[in-house]
């Protein structure tokens, strides 16, 4: 009884993750075939176009704003923090003061980094102002 | 056999994914195929017992590397097939083929050579994450602040890079201005 | 039974994502008629049976149903327009699965974890997958070739990175208080009490980084008062924008589960989770006569006022009233079965296991209780502030919520080591 995979503690997210792709895939096939039969069709050739006003339109924008980017990056770097983080949250208890000064060194050098970001404008939003 | 079959499962869809990333000329697909590909290596993790690794994994990789990407993708037209002019056809595989052999090497010399044992091995009274955190907050204290520096390095030269005209303000500018700026960018 | 009590958080899971759904939508609508002052939804009705208008959101998902399903010309990439919806519904649900819904329970010598996902790591699982969910809002941006679309995707993916370290950093601060990373033995760990009086909840010992978790947890589903990513006013509906039919609705009922994985996790880590307050699983099961006896007399009390209410107000017309007698018969009946089983589980006395079944059960209602508690509270915040501006959403996250957590990590570390617990 202990060897089956239904011990397996992964076995729950194995089989919700097969019944959400079964759900939906359902669903996709369901929706199409019930609208194909049953719903009112129209072939209007401008609900096929893309939603927007004007007589043009226009492309896809290629222009970002490099805000998002910057974000992006900024994020990445505290989420490996954070990362780091955890293990020491858990084991603060053993650690104790020499874990706390550890991670004091390691949160004031990101912190610096931070402050600079802040500093130098990199968390406002421009456009806007 | 579970988890035999779940890590054939895995290595073939991690390899079918980063096959497509490597060979696709779209880079939509590329993307996609990569945080797919990212994803799958996590279970790998996982059918090993380390829950830690396979998690971080997913937020690390999946999350955040992947959210940059995404965002450096949103620069330029995604719905346009990238054109690639490869000059050199011939080195370029073979210097590939010759790195990947290394890095088997490297890894499969300690299995084949003796019979290893694990530093750390999982002990069940601890937990996954717990055990990381004694040894990474006390042997490898060092590489630890290191990495403090790393990150430090990494996001000053990121701000550097990607902020050069942050103390700008475009809607202060006319339209006229903008458009020249924009010229001299581009 | 064992593979029954192996299934069984599963089939929870699927209850508590899936068919609360529809009871979600249902509630916001008839909050949002609340607090406006309307009415909402309450014709819609089957042979005169209304429930309170929670037919309604049975009829709009056959109206999606019936939809018809075109793909706008313009949009190249099929596979990732019909991937995107799946992506937001799939994520959305498999975060849910790491909540415990009732203390661990031995049956036959086995102990089982009522917990779809019985693994240590469920916190981070959960900021993990809710993580991933962002990839189905960036594909459907993209994929859809449409300026308000891409606009909303970028919006809601720098939204959902940029609180997503607050919240990792107001996790770690619950980590240190509870010194461990099972969310179930954080669980546990409120069902004690704090000087005797005040139960242990994560609200009363971290009330900053719990603020700081719900707000984060707020932002990171994209609700309102963070909705800017689908702001309607500006951007149409984003990234849905050129979704119809059945594929908007997995859009839409990915971010009710969202929802509802949201505040079931604030449940699970602020307010106690499944636990009764000042009834633990020890003291009930020393005193489960006790318990038996209190429901015997809670339950025709609470039922009986509900009857009184629903009297009171859903008299208007003939149709109201028989659908109220029909209702009052209803729960008296099932009151009354409920007494009678009451009376012959007390008269015959529960054996050990017999009783954490009970209080099995007894902690999954409360669980659900307090999830839709919480989801309502996420209803009430919507409807009563307005919509951040970007700009402010990017502030709040960016200048004051993670500061914040940074300070609020710091001073409970310097607490836990002089306390010396």
């Amino acid at each position: 009884m202990e060897h089956i995979p239904v011990d397996h503690p992964y076995f729950g997210v194995f089989l919700l993750f097969v019944i959400t792709f079964g759900a939906f895939y359902m669903t996709t096939v369901a929706a199409r075939w019930a609208s194909h039969k049953l719903a009112a069709k129209t072939s209007e050739k401008i609900k096929l176009s893309v939603y927007e006003c004007g007589p043009e339109i226009t492309k896809q924008p290629s222009r970002i704003s490099t805000q998002f980017y910057l974000f992006a990056l900024l994020f990445l770097l505290f989420d490996v923090e954070v990362v780091f983080m955890f293990p020491w949250a858990i084991d603060f208890k053993l650690l104790g003061w020499f874990g706390f000064v550890e991670m004091l060194t390691f949160i004031l050098l990101l912190t610096v980094g931070f402050l600079y970001a802040w500093k130098k404008g990199a968390l406002e939003w421009h456009s806007i102002k | 056999m579970f988890e035999a079959i779940a890590f054939y499962l895995f290595s073939f869809l991690t390899i079918v994914m980063f096959w497509i990333t490597v060979t696709t000329k779209h880079s939509l697909y590329a993307l996609t195929a990569l945080a797919a590909g990212m994803i799958f290596i996590s279970a790998f993790f996982f059918i090993l017992g380390a829950d830690f690794m396979g998690v971080v994994q997913i937020i690390v990789y999946s999350g955040a590397v992947m959210a940059l990407y995404a965002f450096g993708m949103m620069f330029f037209d995604t719905t346009r097939e990238l054109k690639e002019k490869p000059t050199k056809t011939r080195l370029v595989p073979i210097l590939g083929a010759l790195a990947a052999l290394l890095v088997v090497l490297m890894v499969i010399a300690p299995v084949v050579g003796e019979n290893i044992t694990a530093h750390y091995p999982i002990d069940v009274a601890i937990g996954n994450s717990q055990a990381i955190g004694m040894v990474l907050f006390t042997k490898y204290l060092v590489p630890f602040e290191l990495a403090a520096v790393m990150l430090l390095v990494a996001m000053i030269g990121g701000i550097v890079l990607a902020g050069k005209m942050m103390d700008e303000d475009y809607s202060s500018l006319s339209e006229e201005q903008i458009d020249e700026k924009e010229g001299a960018v581009s | 039974m064992h593979l029954f009590m192996i299934l069984f958080p599963i089939m929870l899971t699927l209850i508590f994502s899936l068919v609360t759904i529809p009871l979600l939508v249902w509630m916001e609508r008839r909050v949002a008629a609340l607090i406006q002052n309307r009415l909402g939804p309450n014709r819609c009705n089957i042979k005169g049976m209304r429930l309170g208008g929670i037919i309604q959101p049975i009829a709009d998902m056959m109206k999606l149903i019936f939809k018809e399903e075109f793909y706008p010309a313009h949009i190249k990439q099929k596979f990732y327009y019909i991937l995107a919806p799946g992506i937001v519904f799939g994520a959305a649900f498999l975060s849910f699965i790491v909540v415990p819904y009732a203390d661990d329970i031995t049956l036959d010598g086995f102990t089982y974890h009522i917990q779809a996902l019985p693994i240590e790591l469920g916190i981070l699982w959960f900021v993990a997958i809710a993580s991933l969910g962002v990839y189905g809002i960036i594909i459907a941006g993209w994929s859809s070739h449409n300026k308000y679309s891409i606009l909303g995707a970028l919006r809601a993916s720098s939204q959902v990175i940029s609180y997503e370290i607050a919240m990792g950093l107001a996790i770690v601060s619950f980590l240190i208080t509870y010194d461990s990373i099972s969310l179930n033995t954080m669980v546990q760990a409120q069902g004690e009490l704090l000087f005797g009086f005040i139960p242990a909840w994560g609200i009363i010992m971290q009330p900053l980084a719990g603020l700081i978790f719900i707000v984060t947890a707020f932002a990171e589903t994209n609700r309102a008062p963070f909705d800017a990513p689908e702001g309607e006013s500006e951007i149409v509906a984003a990234y849905h924008t050129e979704y119809s039919a059945m594929k908007f609705a997995l859009f839409f009922m990915g971010e009710y589960i969202a929802m509802s994985a949201s505040s079931a996790i604030i449940v699970t880590l602020l307010f106690g989770g499944y636990q009764i307050p000042f009834l633990n699983t020890q003291v009930m099961h020393q005193h489960i006569n006790l318990v038996l006896i209190a429901l015997l007399i809670l339950v025709p009390l609470l039922s009986m006022g509900f009857i009184r209410w629903m009297q009171k107000n859903n008299s208007c017309d003939l149709s109201h009233r028989r659908e109220t007698k029909y209702a009052t018969i209803l729960i008296t009946v099932f009151v009354i079965c409920f007494e009678s089983f009451l009376f012959y589980l007390l008269s015959s006395g529960l054996s050990y296991e017999q009783s954490s079944v009970g209080i099995m059960i007894l902690q999954i209602l409360s669980f659900a209780f307090k999830v839709m508690l919480m989801n309502f509270v996420f209803v009430w915040v919507r409807w009563t502030f307005p919509r951040f501006r970007y700009d402010q959403i990017q502030h709040l996250g960016w200048k004051i919520l993670i500061p914040l957590a940074l300070l609020n990590i710091f001073f409970t570390a310097i607490f836990v080591i002089l306390a010396g617990v």
